[in-house]
């Protein structure tokens, strides 16, 4: 029975994202008083560039199977979160969900590398910085949370106090995972005429952006995850609940970007650096405490 | 007006160099020989501390046998025109070159090399104008070179030399997709610091000067003037149509120069406002970008309804303006200017708040004061670098005698301070506006009866929304005999070199927006037409042309 | 704390601006009444002299002659929209609109032509100006048909004829 609800929230996830994201571009419009485009906006522009045959360069097998590949992780992280709040082997899984995600982004990140363009070598190597900085915290962050919420079954106010720095710290991540203003600095710079995508077309290009799509619906599903975690449900309350509150998360993410401009390659990491140190030492510590 | 120990001081320098002066209104004209002309720009620029605006070379054979060259100074303290002219003799004429004096020189003598063939003494050569493929030998603006005349190229693909041995080049255009005009920067750099940048322009060169030489009248162009800018159009068509009435002598009547002064402010507004959602654009903050073209289209639908069109548009005549502004228009006006400098007011403070735009504007792109004042930088890029400079003020003309006003100076020179100098010249904009509209005096606006003689000279200078920028008018028969034109972004382009050195790449595209470049004003080269299509110049094929 | 909270101002001022996108073609296009767009040139006014052609900056309107008549023709693809010939035209002939959605797949739509049929002259034959000008003409000068008859040839052999009659008497 678990399964097939696991099932189905993978096979849901395959067209979801894309609605949200034209539901995001949509929110942006509307923030700046546009009519904006229509809902399945998105969607449309996938089909199109499909059918759009790819001007290939010298590595393209290698960047087309990567994209692929990405999206197969990105498909795997999503599954096994889904069999995870349900209940299912929890303490197993959630440890090989955080390794899913690393190696997702990892796929993620190489890929520009391997476009042989300088405009995206750069806003490879850029992206390569930020994630150096930003995915050794969240992992940190997601493993203290696993720790704290198996080893310590919080269930009162205090433990929602113990458990803030952690909550704040995986939504930030998290958000500057999901690749939005002011984080977007290695594809959308103006000099860098937006790094790699300036040099894929059609079909890679296709799925080089539902892949995007997908890693913004992972890091809505890790946000829901951790502040769901927290409430005393019951597993199928909370499958439900994840699943229901990402468009929310999506959609709140999507306001905060809009507000904000774009960082820049020598602040961005240095200032993330120094919250995520903060709220790691603030948590560890009062984990310590509560020992 | 000029006091008498001033012009003497000018007369007294066309004596000492064995030249002659004529003075006429506010221009004051030296004919100094060839030989003294370093010596007479060294002095006016470095002692008398003139402005060195341009410099124009003007095949004369027909009237008199020699080419001429003229460097155009101006005096801003006393709101003169100093014109230093020489003549030269020949058909390879040779005049020395006063860049080691005045670096702003710089690019208006190579264009004189390249359009007219004269060569300078004492500096480098590089084509500068014309592609360089162009023949050896053939100037397109001497006057035995007919406009229409055709000629078999072949495009060949251009290197730029490495400027430093290292670093790595990361090219910006010439079509770039986020650019809004071709325009070719060549950054080298080192991680993500900029060592050096080349700067390769006028893609967009289209024989303006040429064309209006040969087959337009007068009055045709104006139009011509008014497309050499989609954003600043009119201020182009107002310096050229005040630089014939100066060489004509003639009376304009008041009101047309109060609505002459009143379009060009609603102009600056609407430029200054495209600026601003430009530059947040490139930061990232899209929202601010909409929101500001969002009240920046209150401003094109006011300048539709004060003039006919939405941009071009098409009032200004030698002589006066085409259209009226009535008392319904009037009130209009005041009333939308009310709305929008509340509007302007909420979104510019959110704007500047955010975090990211603050922290990326500060600090970066920054031209110090002596920089600036060496390469002789126009407009708001001037006066964020501390050089207080605004012809309205410094050279009035039109109507701004009657108009109080500050002119906004910052002394940092980074990109926050150039961008604040254009937000406080929205707000001077808008009242300069209304005081204009309160005082505008009843009469005519054209006039009814005017000759224009042959052989005048006519020089203004007009602050365009981008900085100074000067017409320079000969007179001939029915048409303009010799018509120069040095748009404000021409001299601003140099002072580039100097802001981009050692930034971080990131901020690259921001310093270069910065200077608010209109690269359409600055080039102005000759389409070669085939069978009545436009053939469009690659760099990397041999195309025959 | 009001100072980090700037930002979000956003969401007031894009509600009180709303949505201001205009959803043309599916509506009115925004267009004062002072807009200028092409002209259209009143058949009957027109008498083809030619001063709208003097005045046009981009050559839009051009005029063609061969013996038996006189074309002015109207280019909307060169027409820079500035009403230059509206003003200088003499007879009021053309007069300006708002239109400016002339996009067509066809060029000759863009092309218009006003055909004006020419006088030959009572004496030699020759065609000179248009039967209109010459009707134009006589209106609103005090010259005589004999005059008006005659291309400027003709005309200018008379006056000498007629001026060395009157010197020595006879031809």
């Amino acid at each position: 029975m678990e399964q097939l609800l696991a099932l189905t929230a993978v096979a849901l996830a395959i067209l979801l994202p894309v609605l949200y994201d034209g539901i995001e571009r949509k929110t942006k419009a509307i923030l700046q008083s546009r009519v904006g485009p229509p809902l399945h906006q998105s969607l449309l522009d996938l089909g199109k560039l499909l059918s759009k045959e790819p001007v290939e360069f010298p590595s393209y097998p290698l960047v087309f199977y990567t994209t692929v590949l990405s999206i197969i992780l990105e498909f795997a992280v999503i599954l096994v979160l889904n069999i995870a709040v349900l209940g299912i082997n929890t303490s197993l899984l959630m440890p090989v969900a955080i390794a899913l995600v690393t190696v997702a982004q990892t796929a993620n990140i190489s890929m520009p590398l391997l476009v042989s363009n300088p405009y995206s070598q750069i806003g490879g190597m850029r992206e390569v910085m930020l994630a150096l900085v930003n995915e050794f915290s969240l992992v940190a962050g997601l493993a203290l949370f696993y720790y704290y919420t198996v080893s310590q079954h919080p269930s009162s106010i205090m433990g929602w106090v113990i458990a803030m720095p952690l909550i704040i710290l995986v939504t930030t991540a998290t958000y500057v995972l999901s690749g939005r203003v002011p984080f977007d600095i290695a594809e959308a710079e103006v000099e860098l005429a937006s790094g790699v995508l300036i040099e894929l077309s059609g079909r890679v290009l296709a799925l080089y952006l539902y892949s995007i799509y997908l890693k913004r619906y992972v890091s809505s599903m890790l946000a829901a995850v951790v502040v769901f975690t927290l409430m005393p449900l019951n597993p199928l309350t909370r499958f439900i609940l994840v699943n229901v509150s990402i468009p929310f998360i999506w959609i709140l993410y999507s306001i905060t970007s809009v507000m904000l401009g774009r960082s820049r390659i020598d602040l961005a990491p240095g200032t993330l650096f120094k919250v995520y140190i903060v709220l790691l030492t603030i948590s560890i510590t009062g984990l310590l405490v509560i020992k | 007006m000029h006091s008498q120990t001033l012009l003497d001081r000018y007369i007294q320098l066309a004596g000492k160099l064995g030249g002659k002066h004529l003075v006429e209104g506010d221009m004051v004209h030296l004919y100094i020989p060839r030989e003294n002309l370093v010596k007479a720009a060294s002095t006016l620029f470095n002692e008398y501390r003139l402005t060195h605006r341009t410099c124009v070379a003007i095949d004369e054979r027909p009237l008199n046998g020699f080419f001429t060259l003229t460097h155009i100074f101006t005096d801003d303290s006393s709101r003169l025109y100093v014109l230093v002219k020489t003549y030269l003799e020949g058909d390879n004429p040779v005049a020395p070159s006063i860049v080691g004096e005045v670096p702003a020189a710089d690019w208006c003598e190579l264009e004189a090399m390249d359009l007219l063939g004269i060569q300078f003494e004492g500096r480098r050569r590089e084509r500068l104008v014309l592609p360089p493929y162009w023949p050896d030998g053939v100037y397109p603006l001497r006057k035995e070179f007919s406009y229409d005349q055709r000629l078999n190229l072949h495009a060949v693909s251009e290197k730029i030399e490495q400027a430093v041995e290292t670093g790595v080049p990361v090219p910006i255009g010439p079509y770039h997709p986020a650019l809004h005009e071709p325009e070719y920067f060549e950054l080298y750099v080192e991680g993500e610091r900029i060592l050096d940048v080349k700067y390769r322009g006028f893609h967009v060169h289209r024989g303006i000067e040429k064309l209006a030489e040969s087959r337009m009248t007068y009055q045709q162009v104006n139009f011509l003037a008014e497309r050499i800018c989609g954003i600043c159009g009119f201020e182009h068509s107002t310096c050229y149509a005040l630089a014939v009435e100066k060489a004509a002598k003639l009376d304009v009547p008041e009101r047309a120069q109060f609505i002459r002064s009143i379009v060009l402010e609603v102009e600056r507004l609407h430029s200054h406002l495209l600026w601003l959602g430009v530059a947040f654009h490139t930061l990232g903050y899209d929202a601010g970008f909409m929101h500001m073209w969002r009240i920046r289209e209150k401003v094109m639908e006011l300048a539709e309804a004060l003039t006919g069109s939405r941009k071009t548009y098409g009032i200004n005549m030698v002589g006066g303006v085409r259209r009226d502004i009535n008392e319904e228009k009037r009130k209009k006006t005041i009333e939308v200017l009310n709305e929008l400098e509340k509007e302007f007011s909420k979104i510019i403070d959110v704007a500047i708040s955010v975090p990211q735009v603050k922290k990326r504007l500060t600090g970066t792109g920054v031209l110090p004061k002596e920089w600036a004042v060496k390469l002789g930088v126009e407009g708001p890029v001037a006066r964020a670098s501390g050089v207080d400079r605004d012809a309205r003020r410094d050279l009035p003309y039109a109507a701004y005698k009657h108009a109080s006003f500050k002119v906004p100076v910052y002394t940092e020179g980074d990109n926050m301070a150039r961008a604040l100098v254009r937000v406080d010249e929205v707000k001077e904009s808008m009242s300069i506006i209304i005081q204009l509209l309160d005082a505008i005096p009843r009469g005519p606006i054209m006039l009814d009866k005017y000759e224009i003689s042959e052989g005048r000279i006519g020089v203004q200078v007009v602050e365009a929304p981008r900085g100074g920028d000067i017409h320079y008018v000969l007179t001939g028969k029915g048409k303009p005999y010799r018509w120069r034109v040095r748009a404000p972004t021409y001299n601003n382009i140099p002072a580039l070199r100097i802001m981009l050195r050692d930034q971080s790449l990131a901020d690259a595209p921001l310093t270069i927006a910065s200077i608010d470049p209109c690269f359409s004003c600055t080039d102005r080269i000759m389409v070669i037409r085939e069978n009545g299509r436009v053939e469009r110049i690659s760099f990397n094929r041999g195309v025959p042309l | 704390m009001s100072k980090l909270l700037k930002p979000v101002k956003l969401v007031v001022i894009a509600g009180e601006a709303g949505r201001v996108t205009r959803k043309y073609p599916f509506e009115e296009p925004l267009v004062t009444p002072d807009f200028r767009g092409k002209i259209e040139i009143n058949a009957s006014k027109c008498i083809g002299c030619g001063a709208c052609v003097n005045a046009c900056p981009p050559n839009a309107l051009q005029l063609i002659e061969d013996k038996e008549k006189l074309v002015l023709r109207y280019f909307i693809g060169r027409c820079i929209f500035c009403w230059r010939c509206i003003d200088v035209c003499p007879t009021g002939a053309i007069k300006g609109t708002r239109e400016f959605e002339l996009a067509t797949d066809d060029i000759s739509d863009l092309y218009t032509h006003v055909v004006h049929s020419r006088k030959a002259c009572a004496s030699c034959g020759n065609t000179y100006a248009t039967e209109k000008i010459i009707r134009y003409v006589a209106e609103h000068a005090s010259l005589s048909e004999e005059y008006l008859d005659k291309c400027p040839d003709c005309r200018k052999r008379n006056f000498i004829k007629a001026l060395s009659r009157r010197r020595s008497g006879f031809e």
